[in-house]
């Protein structure tokens, strides 16, 4: 009654069954790993993420993002993606875990007996294939937390500087604007007839959010800086030709 | 006799994981099947998700019933809730994420059809605005003539952009062509503005909207939507 066998544990067609299922597995998402295998390759198409069904559906968030950034409608998800995130959360959330569960507490009431040989049965093959997808989704929880907030972070933090940037660069196209119409308006209606010469920064350009801007002008060119407000280390240099081009940027800083 | 037992014993086993295996199989199946189809993988992932974590928790329960010990259980039940809730963080925080990340894509595609439209859309008025006081103090033309002259056959309601490259769709539209006033609107066709109810110059709803307008005094801009 106590003892009990490993061989024994299953019935051999179930245990079979749920082993090949886990090597075919985890074959696909070796070689598709490599890229060598087509069939793989469009099973889990990106192996290191088929353990973690939110990245699939991450990835069709994406292609939804990029679709609409060329214009395209989004598409319903294709039958074979929803499949692959329902496989994804059943292996993990529900077959390895109540297998390796079941097995554990099985092994902590009734260990089997020390024989001193390395028995490979079904069963054990099983629970170890189990446990190793439990141990890794588990294992890796932790880690993936804190990858993905840095990255997270990271990233946030650089499209905040990337959008500084930009918003400078905005403000100093409709500087380059306000200054280029100066030289060619006449002198009667405040302008510089044929020069920079008198230009002055138009008033709300002292109330920008994002930089603080200074103009150097002389008679054919306007060099402009822009510092940021937000990363104050971070600027912008440009001059404004005698043609109202703007040249020579340097970026300083967190804009580089 | 004993082999019986044994016999006996294992099948229940295999019967109870097989049984724990068919309701979490068929609750999760059920309950990604029956979300509503949308574009989108979160809603069913996050009906299922919910399901499969209600399932695991019962199963936990299950597991680390007596007559396990109380250290072990009470060991294995924080290894578990962390666990949990380490993947409930990342999966929550992956969905923020990469809608973020689409709408971060849409900000950028904003921009830079707002840029494109800054850079192109000044540079016909300035030439006219040059022209226009070339002439002097006496001026036998007006902005209209001027702009004509550089434009020939523009009228209200003319695109009066040439495109750079193939598949450039963008558009400048004559839409006031006066003696002493032309202006200019440029619009997107599918990159949405700040007023989702504002009336763009093509009929469509919403989208991205600029305006330059050129007087004897200089440009000024209008953004529209």
């Amino acid at each position: 009654m106590s003892q009990k066998t490993d061989s024994s544990e299953f019935a051999p067609g179930f245990v079979w069954q749920i082993c090949l299922l886990g090597a075919a597995v985890l074959a696909f998402t070796i070689y598709s790993s490599k890229g060598n295998l087509w069939v793989a390759s469009k099973i889990i198409r990106e192996p290191a993420t088929a353990l973690h069904p939110w990245v699939i559906a991450g990835l069709q968030t994406m292609e939804n993002g990029l679709a609409a950034f060329s214009g395209m409608p989004p598409k319903t998800p294709p039958l074979v993606a929803q499949t692959r995130l329902l496989a994804a959360l059943i292996i993990v959330l529900v077959i390895s875990p109540t297998v390796f569960l079941l097995g554990w507490r099985r092994r902590r009431l009734n260990p089997s007996p020390s024989t001193g040989e390395l028995r490979l049965h079904g069963s054990g093959v099983l629970y170890l294939l189990t446990g190793v997808i439990t141990v890794y989704v588990g294992l890796s929880a932790p880690p993936i937390v804190y990858f993905a907030e840095k990255a997270r972070g990271d990233l946030r933090r650089a499209q905040s500087v990337q959008d500084n940037r930009d918003q400078i660069i905005t403000d100093l196209n409709f500087l380059a604007l306000d200054i280029y119409q100066y030289r060619l308006l006449p002198r009667k209606m405040n302008g510089g007839a044929g020069s920079y010469v008198g230009y002055t920064l138009p008033p709300e350009v002292s109330k920008a959010r994002d930089a603080t801007y200074s103009a150097a002008v002389r008679d054919n060119e306007v060099a402009i800086h822009a510092r940021s407000t937000i990363y104050p280390s971070a600027s912008v240099k440009v001059t404004v030709d005698a043609t109202g081009r703007l040249v020579w940027w340097e970026y300083a800083g967190e804009f580089r | 006799m004993e082999k019986d037992t044994i016999t006996i014993e294992i099948k229940q086993e295999v019967s109870i994981t097989l049984l724990w295996i068919v309701a979490g199989v068929v609750f999760v199946s059920l309950a990604f099947l029956l979300t509503p189809r949308s574009t989108e993988l979160w809603p069913a992932l996050n009906v299922a998700g919910i399901v499969a974590a209600v399932y695991l928790i019962t199963l936990l329960f299950y597991v680390l019933r007596k007559p396990l010990s109380m250290k072990l259980r009470l060991t294995a039940g924080i290894v578990a809730a962390v666990v949990m809730g380490c993947s409930a963080f990342t999966w929550t925080r992956m969905e923020d994420q990469t809608h973020w990340n689409a709408a971060k894509l849409m900000e950028i595609r904003e921009r830079m059809g707002r840029g494109i439209m800054f850079h192109e859309m000044p540079a016909p008025l300035l030439k006219t605005l040059q022209a226009y006081h070339q002439q002097g103090a006496a001026k036998k033309k007006t902005l209209e003539d001027v702009f004509r002259g550089f434009y020939r056959g523009a009228t209200v309601g003319s695109n009066i952009y040439k495109p750079q490259w193939e598949g450039d769709r963008l558009t400048i539209i004559v839409e006031t062509l006066e003696p002493d006033r032309i202006a200019l609107v440029s619009q997107e066709t599918y990159v949405k503005g700040r007023d989702p109810n504002f009336r763009n110059l093509d009929g469509r709803i919403g989208m991205v909207q600029e305006k330059f307008i050129l007087t004897g005094r200089g440009i000024t801009h209008v953004s529209e939507n």
